[in-house]
């Protein structure tokens, strides 16, 4: 039968286990992950299978670290990640965090905009490091995100994010994230995109100083335009801005990215019907 | 009678988009707007007229990010 090891395809013996898979292609592996989960040795392998084969603590090379990182995704979901284009408006506590998560799933491209540089103030929330102060922010973060995936291409831009240059900057882009701190930047690039380009999608976070209150944190969606957040709690004197409540927004943005891109779970839709049909039933929910 | 953010408001004859918001009683400075779907720049809330049983939608814009 035929099954991809490290997304190789290779031909087995039907009923192989994951021992034998092992032992002819990677002796020395001790994580075994099958279609997205870690398995046992014994597992019996079957026709189509997506086995990924790792030993704890080697250093992969640069085409092996590809498929290595992506062995938790849910098989196919890769290869459509690579091929995205994603526009990162602003780099700081949303943007640099949507960044970095789209970066470990693997986004292709990621096209960041930010004029400003590092400062003490943004290590609360944002993913800079002490010694990235006084760097600009779009340096910095490129940064990061190569030591975190290689093979995700970086297309820094160290500038203010105008009226004129949304274009320019972002017209290539799949969907679009707003990640400004500012109310009155946010209303330029809504009104921008609106313009330039209406039917792009915009993913915007909205409402998110403070700490706690998870229940007000949410997705709404208007057309092209997805807004994460509360709605309501403004940054100001006494509403701070920290790095759990705006990290949810943030997250939320990518994770209403990732939809975008891939469409809806459908994994997760059947879960939920189950779920339905069970509480029906008076039982546990299904799973 | 006009939808605005599924809250159901009285029609007037001639409503443009700022008589909605002041309807409203929206006092936020920055503001998305979209009249069944469509985009309304800033710029023309004041002599865009709202159709009566428009689907009107209102973002109020917040800092922080």
């Amino acid at each position: 039968m035929n099954v991809f090891v490290n997304e190789r395809p290779v031909e087995v013996e039907a009923d192989a286990t994951v021992a034998l898979v092992s032992a002819l292609y990677k002796p020395a592996a001790d994580v075994f992950i099958c279609n997205g989960f870690p398995v046992a040795t014994a597992t019996r392998l079957q026709e189509g299978d997506h086995l990924v084969l790792i030993r704890r603590g080697e250093i992969p090379t640069a085409e092996e670290l590809d498929v290595l990182m992506a062995a938790r995704h849910t098989p196919g979901v890769q290869a459509r990640l690579k091929r995205a284009v994603v526009g990162i408006a602003g780099c700081g506590g949303l943007g640099s965090t949507v960044a970095v998560a789209l970066a470990r799933v693997g986004v292709g491209t990621l096209v960041l905009a930010d004029f400003d540089v590092v400062e003490p103030s943004n290590l609360n929330r944002q993913q800079f490091f002490i010694d990235q102060i006084g760097q600009r922010k779009v340096d910095a973060l490129t940064a990061t995100l190569g030591r975190i995936n290689p093979a995700v291409r970086v297309d820094p831009h160290p500038v203010r994010v105008t009226p004129d240059n949304v274009a320019a900057l972002f017209g290539r882009a799949d969907v679009l994230v707003e990640a400004f701190d500012r109310a009155d930047q946010k209303a330029m690039l809504v009104e921008a995109v609106m313009r330039e380009f209406p039917e792009k999608p915009l993913v915007m976070g909205l409402g998110m100083a403070g700490w706690g209150r998870n229940d007000l944190l949410h997705t709404r969606r208007s057309g092209s335009l997805y807004v994460c957040g509360d709605d309501l709690a403004e940054a100001g004197p006494h509403r701070g801005l920290m790095a759990p409540r705006v990290g949810v927004v943030a997250l939320l943005q990518a994770n209403q990215v990732m939809e975008i891109l891939l469409g809806r779970d459908s994994q997760i839709g059947r879960l939920e019907l189950a779920r339905g049909a069970g509480a029906d039933r008076g039982q546990e929910p299904g799973r | 009678m006009l939808k605005v953010n599924g809250e159901k408001i009285k029609y007037r004859e001639g409503m443009t988009v700022t008589d909605v918001i002041h309807a409203m009683k929206f006092n936020f400075p920055l503001l998305i707007v979209k009249v069944d779907g469509v985009y309304i720049p800033r710029d023309e809330y004041g002599n865009r007229q709202v159709p009566d049983g428009s689907d009107v939608e209102i973002i109020h814009l917040i800092s922080g990010g």
